[in-house]
Formats: C-alpha cells, sequence, structure tokens
C-alpha cells in the first residue's frame, strides 16, 4: 500500500464516515414518517442548483455549487408541501412531477452548457459525478466541506434529539415546550442539506439509499429507536468504508454503487434470516 | 418536422391516459423507480447482444421491468419492509449493480448516458418504415399502436377500471379473477415506459405520465372528464415544450419538463385563487 494511498483513503474514510452517521440519524425520521421517497426527491432536485450555480459563478468551489443545490431543493420541498395540500394529489403523484421535472431541467441546463463554448472547462468541473458520483474524485476542499456538514448535523440532531423523538413518535405530545411546526422544519433541513451534501459521494439517483438502508436492514431486529441509532450508525460507518476501500483499491468500482451493494448484501441476508427465523418454530413444532 | 411533433403529441396523450391509472394506484413512483432498474436491463442485453436495435431489445426489456415489478409486489406482500422503502430497496441496488458493471466491465462499450437520461427524439427520422407507400418513424408507428391499444382498452373496460380504482369490493364481487386489470395495465405501463423512455428520456417519459394526471385532478369530478382534460394538457404543454426547444436550440426533454411543470404550477394557482375568492364571496 503506497503512502498517497493511504493518506487518500484515510481522509476519504473519515469524512464518509462522519457523513454515514448524520444520513443515517437523518434518515430514520424519513422511514417512520414513512417519506423515504423524499431523500430521492431532494437528490434529483439538487441538479439544477448544481448547473445554475455552475452557469452564474463559473466556479467548482463546494460551496458555492452546495448552495445552488440547497437553493433548488428547497424549492422542490415547498412545492411538494404546497401541493400536497390539494385535494386528489397524492403525495406519490407529486413527488414524481417534481422529480423529474427537475431532473429535466437540471439535464436540460447540463447539455446547454456542453454545447456552448463560453463553458469550456465543463468537463473538468466535475458535474457529471452529480449524476452517479465517485468519492475518489473528491478534492480536499470537498471533504471540509462534507465533514463540516455532517458535523453540524450531526450536532443538531443531538441538541432536538428529545424534540424529535416526541415528534415522531408522539406527536399529540402537548408540552408548550415542544413546538412540532419547529421540530417537522429541523428534521426537514437537516434531510435537506444531508441529502446535498451527499450527492458528490453516491450520485443524485443513489444518495436516497445513504439515508434509508442502514434503518431498513436494523430496524425489524431493534426495539428502540436509541438502539436503533446506534447499531443503524455502526452498520453505516462499516459499510461506507468498506464501499470506499473498494472504491479505492479496485480498478472500476465506483464509490456510490460499491456502497449500495454493500447495504442491499446485508438487507438480504437480513431478509433470509428473517425468514429462517419465522419458518424455525414451525419445524420445531413439527419434528 | 410533422413526424417530430406527431411522436411527441402521440406519446404525450397515451402517457397521460396510464398516468391517471398509476396516479389513482398511488403508483407514479414506481416509473421512477423503473427507470433505475432498467438500466441494468440495458446492460445485461448488451452483455449478450451488443446491438442495441435488435428485434429482442423491447420484448427482453418489458420481461425484466414486469420481472422487477413482481419481486416489488412480493416484497411488499412479505411485509418485511414499507412500501416505499421496497421500492427504494429494490430499484437503487439494481441501479447500482447497472453502474458497477458499466464502470467494471463494460467500460470501453459504448452506453450513452445522454441517450438513456435525455432520448434521442430528434433522431427518430432516421429510422422509418413503409407502410402503404408512406414512410413513417418507426416511433411513431409504435406510438400510435400502443395509443390506439390504450384507448381501446378504456373504451371497452371502463365501467370495470372504475370499479378497479374507486371501489375495490365491487370489483372483486363481480369478477373472478379480481388481478386481471392490474396485470393488463402493468403490462401496458412497462410497454410504454420503454417504448418512450428510448425516444423521450427517463425525465420526460415520467414527467408525461405524471404532470398531466395531476393536471387532470385539478378540475375533473369524473375519471372520464379526468382523461380528457389530461390528454389536452399533454398534448398543448408537449408540442409548446418543442417549439420552445426548437426555437431557443435547448434540448426537448428537458423544455417539455420545464413547460409542463410551469403550467401545472400556474393552473393549480388560478385554482387556489378561485377557490379563495369562492370563499370570500359564497352567493
Amino acid at each position: 500500500m503506497s503512502q498517497t494511498s493511504f493518506y487518500l483513503f484515510f481522509v476519504l474514510s473519515l469524512s464518509l464516515s462522519s457523513l454515514s452517521i448524520s444520513s443515517h440519524l437523518v434518515g430514520t425520521s424519513l422511514v417512520y414518517q414513512n417519506k423515504s421517497q423524499l431523500a430521492d426527491l431532494l437528490g434529483h432536485a439538487g441538479l439544477p442548483g448544481f448547473m445554475l450555480a455552475y452557469l452564474v459563478s463559473q466556479s467548482t468551489h463546494p460551496s458555492i455549487l452546495l448552495l445552488g443545490g440547497i437553493g433548488s431543493a428547497l424549492v422542490a420541498a415547498i412545492l411538494l408541501a404546497s401541493l400536497e395540500t390539494l385535494p386528489g394529489f397524492h403525495s406519490t403523484s407529486i413527488m414524481a412531477v417534481l422529480l423529474s421535472s427537475f431532473l429535466g431541467i437540471g439535464l436540460m441546463i447540463q447539455a446547454s452548457m456542453q454545447g456552448n463554448p463560453a463553458y469550456p472547462k465543463l468537463a473538468q468541473a466535475g458535474l457529471n459525478t452529480f449524476l452517479i458520483g465517485q468519492a475518489s474524485y473528491l478534492v480536499e476542499d470537498d471533504l471540509l466541506t462534507l465533514s463540516c456538514i455532517s458535523v453540524l448535523v450531526m450536532f443538531v440532531f443531538l441538541y432536538y434529539y428529545q424534540d424529535i423523538q416526541y415528534y415522531l413518535f408522539d406527536p399529540h405530545y402537548t408540552s408548550l415546550q415542544v413546538s412540532h411546526k419547529k421540530t417537522k422544519f429541523i428534521l426537514q433541513g437537516l434531510v435537506l442539506v444531508t441529502t446535498i451534501g451527499a450527492i458528490q459521494v453516491m450520485g443524485a439517483l443513489l444518495v436516497g439509499s445513504l439515508l434509508i438502508f442502514p434503518t431498513l436492514i436494523v430496524q425489524p431486529w431493534i426495539k428502540t429507536y436509541k438502539s436503533l441509532l446506534w447499531i443503524g450508525s455502526l452498520l453505516s460507518l462499516v459499510v461506507v468504508n468498506i464501499g470506499s476501500w473498494i472504491s479505492t483499491y479496485f480498478d472500476g468500482f465506483a464509490t456510490g454503487p460499491s456502497i449500495v451493494l454493500t447495504f442491499t448484501l446485508l438487507g438480504l441476508a437480513s431478509l433470509g434470516l428473517d425468514r429462517i427465523i419465522r419458518k424455525l418454530p414451525k419445524e420445531v413444532a413439527h419434528d | 418536422m410533422t413526424n417530430l411533433y406527431l411522436t411527441v403529441i402521440v406519446f404525450s396523450i397515451c402517457g397521460s391516459l396510464i398516468g391517471n391509472y398509476l396516479h389513482h394506484q398511488e403508483g407514479l413512483l414506481v416509473a421512477d423507480g423503473m427507470s433505475h432498474s432498467l438500466l441494468l436491463g440495458i446492460i445485461l442485453f448488451s452483455r449478450v447482444r451488443p446491438d442495441f436495435d435488435s428485434l429482442y431489445l423491447f420484448p427482453s426489456l418489458v420481461v425484466f421491468s414486469i420481472g422487477v415489478t413482481l419481486a416489488y409486489d412480493w416484497l411488499i406482500t412479505s411485509k418485511r419492509f414499507q412500501k416505499d422503502t421496497s421500492l427504494l430497496f429494490i430499484t437503487l441496488s439494481l441501479y447500482a449493480l447497472a453502474i458497477l458493471i458499466i464502470s467494471r466491465y463494460a467500460q470501453n462499450s459504448h452506453i450513452d448516458f445522454d441517450r438513456i437520461f435525455l432520448g434521442q427524439i430528434l433522431f427518430i427520422s432516421f429510422n422509418q418504415v413503409e407502410i402503404g407507400g408512406f414512410q413513417i418513424p418507426t416511433a411513431l408507428l409504435a406510438g400510435s399502436i400502443l395509443l390506439g391499444l390504450t384507448l381501446l382498452i378504456y373504451l371497452l373496460y371502463y365501467k370495470k377500471i372504475v370499479h378497479f380504482l374507486f371501489d375495490k369490493s365491487h370489483y372483486t364481487r363481480h369478477n373472478r379473477h379480481h388481478w386481471d386489470m392490474k396485470y393488463l395495465f402493468l403490462l401496458l405501463f412497462n410497454c410504454f415506459f420503454i417504448m418512450a423512455f428510448e425516444h423521450l428520456g427517463i425525465p420526460l417519459t415520467l414527467t408525461l405520465l405524471s404532470a398531466p394526471a395531476l393536471f387532470g385532478q385539478l378540475f375533473s369530478k369524473h375519471l372520464y372528464q379526468a382523461l380528457v382534460l389530461s390528454a389536452l394538457f399533454a398534448n398543448l404543454t408537449a408540442s409548446t415544450g418543442l417549439y420552445a426547444a426548437l426555437e431557443l436550440n435547448l434540448n426537448v426533454s428537458g423544455a417539455i419538463c420545464f413547460i409542463c411543470l410551469s403550467s401545472l404550477l400556474a393552473f393549480v394557482l388560478l385554482k387556489r385563487l378561485t377557490i379563495n375568492q369562492k370563499n370570500k364571496n359564497p352567493t
């Protein structure tokens, strides 16, 4: 193992670890609210923002692109909340129209810039990685921004942990100290920032998996929310590091897909184990 | 140019009709999931037969996408995962596998992501068939056949569809096979999706399924009203988007997506204003 590749893996692993924990923390709230698809929507909706931010600033600085992504994802989230109040409008249909339109608009802006001589550095800007994601292309600026976002998200989540618990499991809690509107707003903000932050690693189309898959695998086996957060974070940390290790050391393995497929194998193992355990008492009784 | 307009209009109307069914079944996000997993179908097909114009591509993809939908159904009925997480689990896993195969084994084969995401509507005239002395683009012919089939199914089974969508107990009481309508539309949807996404790209195909269906809900009380209104909306927005794209030299799929979304939002605003006006002046 060369020193350079060890350093690369170490720095990458540190940022991805913090990202995986923060993603799992906020992802649990989506699963408990039956809004898993929101992560997918925000991932797709960030694309036009990234493109517009580059179009306006012609800078590839991660904070500028991130701001653009957060802006357009925020517009999508506001539109979703506003359209959901209309009679006959199912949230799945609204998400489908927003998700596809924002993706289409993002790709249209990208296609317009690709043919435009005013943007000759488009390919080097790495905007293509927003679609598929590639952690090994991240530079120090990206990793620093990613780590800052993750630590901030973790801090806010733990600070409001009690309120979030009440919001998710006891929405009728009437204490004046808990404002559900405020907690909902904070949670949605955290989901939005984490999703957009994770796009560079996972890609706009796979980013939802980082938020949802750990909860999906761990949830059936645990009883308390606290243990879900602990075990899920640990699982996410291990899987993300395995995924980034595979993509660093093996040629042609993109980070996002490597992480998702590791999660998938664990999910399938969880499914299989569940079936075996469900059958077990019957077989014992038969014997 | 006329062929281009006709093809876009045919696909938009067909999408609006199928989209209405999916909307009432709350299955429009399944279409998004399908778009992710179809990439794996295309990659696997390209490993067996590198020729993308092969006659076997379409039936192979239909079989593959039906398989994915059935796997999704199985995962829901197993009650292991929630409905929305089941969809994400299956489709994102298949999409990740597709990307991994491309980046690992198919780096040198020509898989055009722009073609998959944005379609190739401007090139439809290069692939034509001759019928009765007329040269017709294959996409237009295939789209027209599918539109005809969709209209026929709605005309023949309209009452049955209404019961299936809005009164399940009545439907199951009067029909021995309560799943026939589901699988009929599953086949129709998969055929439409695979045909449309090849020419229009993934985002536009999804937009044509979802935006007109939501527009239909805004101003209608009955399914037939919703179907007519959404077909009109799809027709108008698709042709306006195509015109704008050609005039402003924009990508066709993106321009139509933009026009569809902005028109829908404008009509939602109009509806809201009307409701507010009515509330202020109830007389």
